[in-house]
């Protein structure tokens, strides 16, 4: 018990607690059942694993009449098929878990129908405490490593997802302990990290079909060139992390072509497309038109509601108001730390303060190569000269609210861009693990981003209107870009009174969002 | 033996953002609420012409829609309308424009100032003397016209492609194939609302206190990076 109080300070254990009081008073008393995304198909696969009906498959597993009578208050419905994406079971399973012995005390569907909630509002405590024991890791003080993990909790969207059936927090915390076990590996290199940050991956794989793919595969790659030598060792370890990482996605993928011949099979594979005639738009066209980044970074603050509070049709919105312009300004500020931190790495490479780093790796042997190169300072500038291009053209060219907070979020994007390009040099001048395991999380954070882009420009180009750009995908890889800002903080010394001070503003702004926006909102849909 | 002083800053912080609460959030805290009884779904939305003098637009209401348990729960509740609006990117607006219910003969007019429609939002305009009894499947004209702003200082409304509550009519009696963005709502009463607020206030009270406590009173010590990576590795 002493060892667990020493790792984990009464503050943060009580804001975790806080926070899964939070979420489990707005699973039972206040988020409307179903106004969670996809609620509805999340619980009936649970429902069917609590029920003992095995595996369900994809076009055949129903969603049971009561939920059904539930919804829309008419018994005359009859049961359809769920028709939401089928995520590997992992996370159901847990679900299954309160609802099966929920179901040996009661009977009464408006308790059943929201047990496998507390999972979710349980993950996103944990994984408070998992960001906590990660900041402290890189060397953030208690103080920062609160206030900062504490941050993520008064985010409306993380909240209200916390208070559903629905994997996303759950992901969010498998992510989140893949990127503890990362960041100890690059600072302590004991192999044993390498392979629990594989576990972790491939249970995260296990949980949600795509986007932790787009963690998983540049997390991994980082590894493997991050492995010590010699060859014979290298190839051992790279064949069994490979192994464990997709162990649990392979075997989805497996009995995805043996039901359906297609590995990535999902709920719209086959779905017929808004348009018999794909869109002829580039890319550019597209980030032009639609508010592409605009709605990833709105939503990913609070986009609320579902098929609950409007008794079958979707009827949802999107947080607005001062809480929404606080956290413009937020991810505005912490930016510009991003930037003025890559600066200030890049400043130590120009003028030759980097020192060669150690070991038998891939990188250090690429790294060795290129600082002792006449022309590496020519790699920086042409770095650069690219970031500063390439961020600037995307700023340029993307649809943008033409207001204040508006334009802010638009830089935001913009500046993460810029940092990640010129992190990619950087990270061959830089030998400290921890400014490493930053400049990795800025790579990570934007080939994720530019992954998740292709899909929803993919969509765009099929379905004529802006699809999927939900905020909470992104949330596999926030643990890392919350790590390179805290890193950036770090280094910055931002005062720890400062980010108190953040942090209980944006806790305000989540309260503001939910007196004045969210409850009147789920009462609005009430009979 | 604990140190008082080191738990004052935070308690002075909890005293400030309590009182900063109930400050902004004062009016939250009641027991009133706004249902939404009829609204019209968006779909393809687009802007109208400012709303500058002269503007007139007419839109009926469809009152088949109406849930009739809906009705009998709200009946003498009073009315509001929320309209889908827009200021062009935050511009700077001025002049006033007016919304009229027309419930038979009746006309139910608010003058409304440029100045304090937001950006894509609804706009929330309440006739207290109006019950939903006086208005409910009666034939009810919503009247949107423009009274003295300027063009490049008006607002617009949003209009949706989904035309089941009716159409919008201009002035001289052209007929769009538009709808505009609007709810009718009742106002009603319910413990839960207060309740719900004061139970995440309280929540988000103490958690901010932590926070803060957090930073005020961790030893000066703990933060090497040195401790920290030698104990996380024990």
């Amino acid at each position: 018990m002493r060892f667990f109080f020493e790792r984990y300070p009464l503050p943060i254990l009580l804001i975790s607690l806080l926070f899964a009081v939070k979420a489990i008073y707005l699973s039972f008393w206040v988020t409307p059942l179903w106004d969670i995304p996809d609620e509805i198909g999340h619980f009936a696969y649970v429902q069917d694993l609590a029920e003992s009906r095995g595996l369900p498959l994809l076009g055949k597993a129903k969603i049971n009449l009561e939920i059904m009578h539930h919804l829309k208050n008419d018994q005359s419905l009859s049961s359809p098929v769920n028709w939401i994406a089928q995520h590997p079971p992992i996370y159901y399973l847990i679900a299954a878990i309160p609802l099966k012995i929920g179901s040996w005390m009661t009977n009464d569907p408006e308790i059943l129908f929201r047990l496998p909630r507390i999972i979710s509002a349980l993950s996103g405590a944990l994984l408070l405490l998992v960001l906590f024991r990660t900041f402290l890791l890189v060397g953030l003080d208690v103080a920062r490593a609160t206030g900062i993990s504490a941050t993520v909790g008064f985010i409306p969207m993380v909240t209200h997802l916390s208070s559903g059936t629905s994997h996303d927090v759950s992901l969010f915390l498998f992510c989140a302990l893949a990127t503890y076990f990362f960041a100890r590996y690059l600072i302590f290199r004991n192999l044993r990290d390498v392979y629990w940050c594989a576990l972790w991956l491939t249970i995260a794989g296990g949980t949600k079909m795509m986007t932790p793919w787009a963690l998983l595969a540049p997390m991994i790659a980082i590894l493997f060139v991050e492995l010590p030598g010699p060859i014979k060792n290298w190839i051992k370890n790279v064949g069994g992390v490979s192994l464990l990482t997709l162990s649990v996605p392979l075997a989805w993928m497996t009995r995805n072509i043996v039901y359906f011949g297609n590995p990535f099979y999902t709920s719209g594979t086959n779905r017929k497309t808004a348009l018999d005639v794909p869109l002829n738009h580039s890319f550019f066209d597209y980030l032009h038109l639609q508010p592409v980044f605009e709605h990833f970074v709105v939503n990913f603050y609070g986009q609320l509601g579902g098929i609950g509070t409007g008794i079958g049709a979707l009827k949802w919105f999107q947080v607005s108001g001062l809480p929404r312009e606080v956290f413009s300004m937020l991810i505005f500020s912490l930016s510009c730390i991003s930037v003025i931190y890559v600066f200030l790495l890049m400043y130590r490479a120009l003028n030759s303060i980097s020192t060669q780093p150690k070991g038998s790796s891939l990188i250090s042997w690429a790294s060795n190569l290129i600082i002792k190169n006449k022309f590496r300072k020519l790699l920086i500038v042409v770095m650069f000269l690219v970031a500063i291009l390439f961020a600037g053209y995307i700023n340029m060219k993307s649809f943008v609210i033409p207001s204040l907070f508006g334009g802010m979020r638009g830089l935001a994007v913009a500046m993460i861009i810029f940092a990640a390009i010129l992190a990619v040099a950087l990270l061959f001048f830089t030998s400290d693990p921890v400014d490493r395991i930053a400049l990795y999380g800025m790579v990570i954070s934007v080939f994720f981003g530019a992954i998740l882009l292709s899909h929803v420009y993919g969509a765009y180009l099929e379905e004529g209107g802006l699809r999927a750009a939900h905020g909470r995908y992104f949330y596999p890889v926030i643990p890392i870009v919350l790590l390179s800002i805290s890193i950036a903080v770090l280094r910055l010394r931002i005062p720890a009174f400062l980010i108190a001070l953040v942090a209980t503003i944006l806790g305000y702004a989540e309260l503001e969002t939910y007196v004045l926006q969210a409850i009147p909102f789920y009462l609005s849909g009430s009979l | 033996m604990m140190n008082l002083k080191q738990y004052i800053l935070p308690l002075i912080w909890m005293a400030v953002f309590v009182i900063l609460v109930s400050i902004r959030l004062g009016d939250a805290y009641s027991s009133t609420f706004f249902h939404t009884v009829l609204e019209s779904s968006s779909k393809n939305n687009k802007p109208s012409k400012e709303i500058v003098a002269d503007f007139y637009m007419m839109q009926p209401l469809n009152w088949t829609l109406l849930d009739n348990e809906v009705f009998r729960h709200d009946a003498k509740s009073p009315v509001c309308l929320k309209m889908f609006l827009a200021n062009y990117g935050d511009r700077k607006n001025n002049g006033t424009f007016a919304l009229t219910l027309g419930v038979d003969a009746q006309k139910h007019r608010v003058v409304v100032d440029a100045k304090t429609v937001r950006d894509n939002t609804n706009h929330r305009i309440c006739f207290e003397d109006l019950k939903f009894v006086d208005i409910a499947f009666k034939p009810v004209e919503i009247v949107l016209e423009g009274i003295n702003s300027q063009k490049g200082a008006a607002i617009s409304a949003w209009m949706t492609q989904d035309v089941r509550q009716g159409k919008v009519v201009y002035k001289d009696g052209t007929v769009l194939e538009r709808s505009l963005i609007f709810s009718v709502e009742t106002i009603r009463v319910s413990n839960d609302k207060f309740i719900h607020s004061i139970i995440l206030s309280l929540i988000c009270c103490l958690s901010c206190a932590l926070v803060f406590f957090a930073s005020t009173c961790t030893p000066i010590n703990s933060n090497s990076k040195k401790n920290f990576i030698q104990r996380d590795n024990t």
